[in-house]
């Protein structure tokens, strides 16, 4: 068995608030192996973006007050500031919440695009960087003509494509996917949820997904994670934890999923 | 029996471009109803930019029809005197995507819940809006002491939302128009603010419009489901039917594309659920055909066939339910 990609191990996280420390995420522990997709679900407000973030060092008024982070093998928390600079997007990447909207309105995607490979210190040939750009928005079904397009130009699916582009561009072994497709229509939620698992397939990258429904979880990752108010409460396959959900929480989670088999009409 | 909301024969078109060259029919051939000889639940379903938002202001009369018009008890809504007026915005009440832009985020909850109470004339004291607004919470679930005094952003969505649902039910409406209201719920708190619509409809024979992109949450509530793209219905019948025998690509495209509760029963994700759209194009006129006594289905205006419309459509799976009973 190889290693896993990623390894957390009694993370605290606490933020700073006017009444006080806040703990909001509370003994966190699990891993990824490598290629695995991993979700993690619970209620809003439950600790799941807090977890990537710490991870990401992207908290703010926030802190990690214990615990150990290994990606690939590596110390995360005690990595450099200059080596973690290094390590994002190239090793681990992140489709934030409400990426949609992060996109920088005034730059074209691909300027943005161009700022990762700039970063990263990627130095090109003459046209070897466009054609690398066309790949990769290939790689999620957008056609070339996209670089030349501001994000209002585009549409929400299109624009979390972008952004999908953007988490791949350096190949990383492992992407965080905070909600991707929690504000688009079912359509478009299910093409944009196949191209991070078209991508994360070709690349041979484990993923970690946020999300709060269920049954969209149960068909995309292998094994899920709940939270519930700051802590993993429980923590299986897909299957084990549909068949026999410990958790109350669990259960009312996977008991509220609405069914073309049940009705309030004729109940 | 409840009063009639008509939408007869419209459309409505937004012109952009130079000198509005550029014309987009949000909706176009719409004759629906909400409520009537027998109160209704419909939902209307639909991809992002179907109309669905478009429709439920053309219904509230903040949007103005292109062509036909809408009706609140048989007076067309741009013909309505004050009073009538008043009547209509206190009787149609409408729930939105996000509880949050409704809110004073400067207000206590309170304040929101007062408001209305007081333009309409519905109370004679602070106590007596009290008293209705305790109440009221209570229908929604919402412990009154838990909840007034307290600030917007001191809820969760799920709270808002039913404050939202208990702001519309104090002015006891006739019509509720809910756009999208669970779709930035958390997915385990969505069924509870459907059933809370659902009750209102059953106990409390107020008519509905639901309005959202999630044919699993049209199918929990409504008895007929109207399925919109481009503007133009592409399906309309008894809910049951929609979602266990659909009929129109589109509709079996958006069926497609709900994951199922049950791990077991294959999503398919590489199955692209639009790729059976490319034979539906929602920028020709299309009209609606009776395919079965309780469903139409879109077809081209040159069709041999038997026209019909969405209130027919209403009408019929309201008539087979009273039959039923
Ligand atoms: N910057 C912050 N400062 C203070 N509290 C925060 C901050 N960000 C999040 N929180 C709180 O931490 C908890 C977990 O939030 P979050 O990780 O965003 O949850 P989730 O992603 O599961 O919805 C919530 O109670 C939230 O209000
Ligand atoms: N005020 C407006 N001005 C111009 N175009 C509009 C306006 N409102 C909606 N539209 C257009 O009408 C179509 C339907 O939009 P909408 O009713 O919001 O759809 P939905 O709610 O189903 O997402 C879209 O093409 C949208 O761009
Ligand atoms: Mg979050
Ligand atoms: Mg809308």
């Amino acid at each position: 068995m190889t290693a896993p990609v990623l390894e957390i191990e009694g993370l605290n996280v606490v933020y700073d608030t006017p009444g006080g420390p806040f703990h909001a995420v509370r003994d966190v522990s699990f891993s990824l192996a490598s290629g695995e997709r991993f979700g993690l679900v619970g209620e809003s407000g439950s600790g799941k973006s807090t977890t990537i973030l710490a991870l990401m060092r992207m908290l703010r008024s926030g802190w990690v007050e214990s615990g150990k982070v290994r990606l690939n093998g590596r110390d995360l928390l005690a990595a450099p500031a200059s080596a973690f600079r290094q390590l994002r997007f190239a090793e681990m990447s992140l489709v934030p919440q409400g990426a949609m909207s992060s996109l920088n309105p005034v730059l074209r995607i691909a300027d943005q695009i161009a700022d990762i490979y700039d970063d990263h210190g990627i130095r090109w040939r003459r046209g070897e960087q466009i054609e690398a750009m066309r790949n990769l928005l290939a790689r999620v079904g957008l056609p070339p003509t996209v670089l030349g397009f501001y994000p209002h130009q585009l549409s929400g699916g299109m624009k979390q494509r972008v952004c999908i582009a953007m988490s791949i561009a350096l190949r990383p072994t492992l992407i965080l996917a905070d909600e991707p497709t929690s504000a688009l229509d079912v359509m478009v939620q299910k093409q944009v949820l196949a191209t991070l698992g078209r991508v994360q397939r070709d690349l041979g990258a484990s993923v970690l997904l946020i999300g709060h429904d269920m049954a969209l979880m149960a068909h995309f990752v292998d094994r899920i994670g709940v939270m519930y108010q700051g802590s993993l409460v429980e923590m299986g396959s897909v299957r084990k934890i549909f068949a026999d959900p410990q958790h109350a929480y669990t259960r009312m989670l996977i008991d509220s999923l609405p069914s073309f088999n049940r009705t309030r009409r004729r109940a | 029996m409840t009063t009639a909301l008509e939408v007869s024969d419209v459309d409505v078109v937004f012109a952009s471009g130079i000198g509005g060259r550029l014309r987009n029919m949000a909706l176009r051939n719409i004759t629906m109803a909400v409520g009537g000889e027998r109160s209704s639940i419909t939902a209307v379903v639909g991809q992002s930019g179907s109309g669905k938002s478009t429709l439920i202001r053309l219904l509230l009369g903040v949007q103005a029809a292109t062509r036909g018009s809408v009706s609140y008890a048989g007076r067309p809504l741009h013909l309505m005197s004050r009073k009538e007026q008043m009547m209509f915005r206190r009787e149609v009440q409408a729930i939105f995507q996000d509880p949050f832009d409704v809110f004073n985020p400067f207000y206590r909850i309170d304040h929101a819940l007062l408001a209305p109470l007081r333009n309409f004339g519905l109370v004679a004291s602070r106590d007596e809006a009290y008293a209705e607004i305790e109440q009221t919470l209570k229908v929604v679930g919402l412990e009154p002491g838990q909840t007034l005094g307290r600030y917007p952003h001191q809820l969760s969505g799920g709270q808002r939302q039913r404050v939202m649902i208990a702001r519309a039910l104090l002015l006891d409406p006739a019509i509720i128009l809910a756009d999208e209201p669970v779709s930035m719920v958390d997915a385990s708190l969505r069924s509870t603010i459907l059933d809370i619509l659902y009750d209102l409809y059953r106990v409390k024979g107020i008519s509905l419009v639901y309005v959202t992109h999630d044919l699993a949450t049209a199918y929990q509530v409504a008895e007929t489901i109207v399925v919109l793209n481009g503007g133009q219905v592409m399906e309309v019948g008894d809910a049951e039917a929609v979602i266990h025998d659909p009929k129109h690509p589109y509709t079996q495209a958006l069926i497609a594309a709900v994951p199922s509760p049950d791990p077991d029963i294959p999503w398919n994700l590489e199955a692209d659920p639009a790729e059976k759209l490319h034979e539906v194009d929602a920028t020709i006129e299309q009209v609606l055909f009776r395919v079965d006594p309780l469903r139409a289905i879109a077809g081209p205006p040159d069709r041999d066939g038997e026209k019909t419309t969405i209130a027919k459509i209403q009408q019929a799976v309201s008539d087979a339910q009273d039959v039923a009973k």
